[in-house]
């Protein structure tokens, strides 16, 4: 497993079983947020930059792998496979030599991934790249279809030009979700139990 | 030798393409940069041509795309997986022509091995990482265009985001023909012509 630490607020990772339903109840957050967002597009457009910024914080904080933070948070290791930055010198704990030994970059296990680690990395990235070009199509024949529409050479008594924009809108905005979240999902859904004894 | 040989040899399944060599770094590099060059200057003459202009185009999504190879078979970069897709559009059953042969006879699929695996995944990490700033620049680019000339830039959209598949599309095959060292490709041809 790439992580650095086995448990998200508390709760011990280190079963997959556990590892996929946090998966899955991240997935139902930002689902809602994109639902909200889309609801809500009209009366709150701000809302969309909510679901970004969640995602974010889902990918840095929760899954990991993306580097956020200097890389200290999330169950995975930074994906850069570099040191996190150097933590601020903690002047007055040198000067007064309290643990100075604590300052500095963190030890070099908890950020470098081993050839295993490395492997799998590259393997979820792999997979995730199929699924967001796999799903890419889709914005090219929405915004396609919403253009002929926007144009009126196409009519229908159902569709309107909102409801097809929506649907762009919406589209692009999970495949923003995806994009970003994807290869760290994918690592946590498809690891095995680990063994901390 | 031969086994020691074909173990070392990487996803490049040609030393020509198109009647370009492609035997050392250089020329691969050569042949990414020609391939994105045509790319752009697609985009330069697609933005002007009319929209019905585009249908055709779009229908070759697949060729353009996997020119490279990677996604298709007959491209630099052996295919990632069983195009099964390829040959099923062009068998016999899917065309009903008895007694033709599948796609092309000359054009084998050979399962990649686990160095190709590997290699396949780290291109495909470093065209990820790569497309991330890209989409970025991209989104950015088409919101300051969205400033200055709203409409034309809505007419064309479908236009666009058909060309950033492309470039989606084609990535980790220019990855590994950039990124590819020195060797295996002349190996490659070596081994071709200890064969026949």
């Amino acid at each position: 497993m790439t992580s650095t630490s086995y448990n998200v607020f508390g709760i011990p990772m280190h079963e997959r079983s556990a590892r996929r339903k946090l998966v899955v109840a991240v997935y139902a957050v930002l689902l809602l947020f994109c639902v909200g967002s889309i609801v809500f597009a009209r009366t709150a457009p701000i809302g969309y930059s909510w679901t970004i910024y969640v995602t974010m914080a889902a990918a840095m904080l929760v899954f990991g792998g993306v580097g956020g933070f200097g890389g200290r948070y999330g169950l995975i290791k930074p994906f850069p496979n570099k040191p996190p930055r150097p933590e601020p010198v903690m002047v007055d704990a040198i000067r007064l030599q309290l643990a100075p030994m604590t300052a500095g970059t963190p030890n070099e296990s908890s950020w470098r991934n081993d050839e295993r680690e490395l492997s799998r990395r590259d393997r979820a990235h792999y997979r995730a790249y199929q699924m967001v070009a796999g799903a890419f199509p889709v914005v090219l024949l929405l915004a396609a279809f919403g253009l002929k529409v926007a144009q009126g050479s196409l009519q229908l008594a159902w569709l309107t030009t909102a409801t097809v924009l929506q649907s762009i809108f919406a589209v692009a905005l999970l495949e923003t979700v995806l994009a970003m979240t994807l290869p760290a999902a994918i690592i946590l859904w498809n690891e095995p139990d680990i063994d901390l004894g | 030798m031969r086994v020691g040989l074909r173990w070392r040899l990487a996803m490049i399944e040609q030393t020509s393409f198109l009647g370009m060599p492609l035997k050392t770094q250089k020329q691969r590099r050569l042949l990414v940069a020609l391939y994105y060059a045509i790319l752009i200057s697609f985009a330069a003459v697609g933005l002007w041509l009319d929209k019905k202009s585009w249908g055709p185009l779009v229908a070759q999504t697949f060729v353009f795309g996997g020119l490279l190879g990677g996604i298709r078979m007959g491209g630099p970069v052996k295919p990632y997986a069983y195009p099964s897709f390829e040959r099923e559009m062009d068998g016999p059953r899917g065309l009903n022509l008895e007694g033709r042969k599948p796609f092309d006879g000359s054009l084998s699929w050979t399962p990649l091995d686990e160095r190709e695996r590997t290699q396949r995944d780290v291109a495909h990490y470093t065209a990820y990482r790569i497309l991330r700033w890209s989409f970025g620049l991209f989104v950015l680019g088409y919101f300051l265009v969205m400033w200055t000339a709203a409409a034309w830039i809505a007419d064309r959209t479908p236009f666009l985001l058909w060309l950033f598949l492309l470039y989606m599309l084609s990535l980790p095959q220019a990855v590994v023909l950039w990124t590819e060292p020195e060797g295996p490709a002349e190996e490659l041809a070596e081994v071709r012509a200890g064969a026949r």
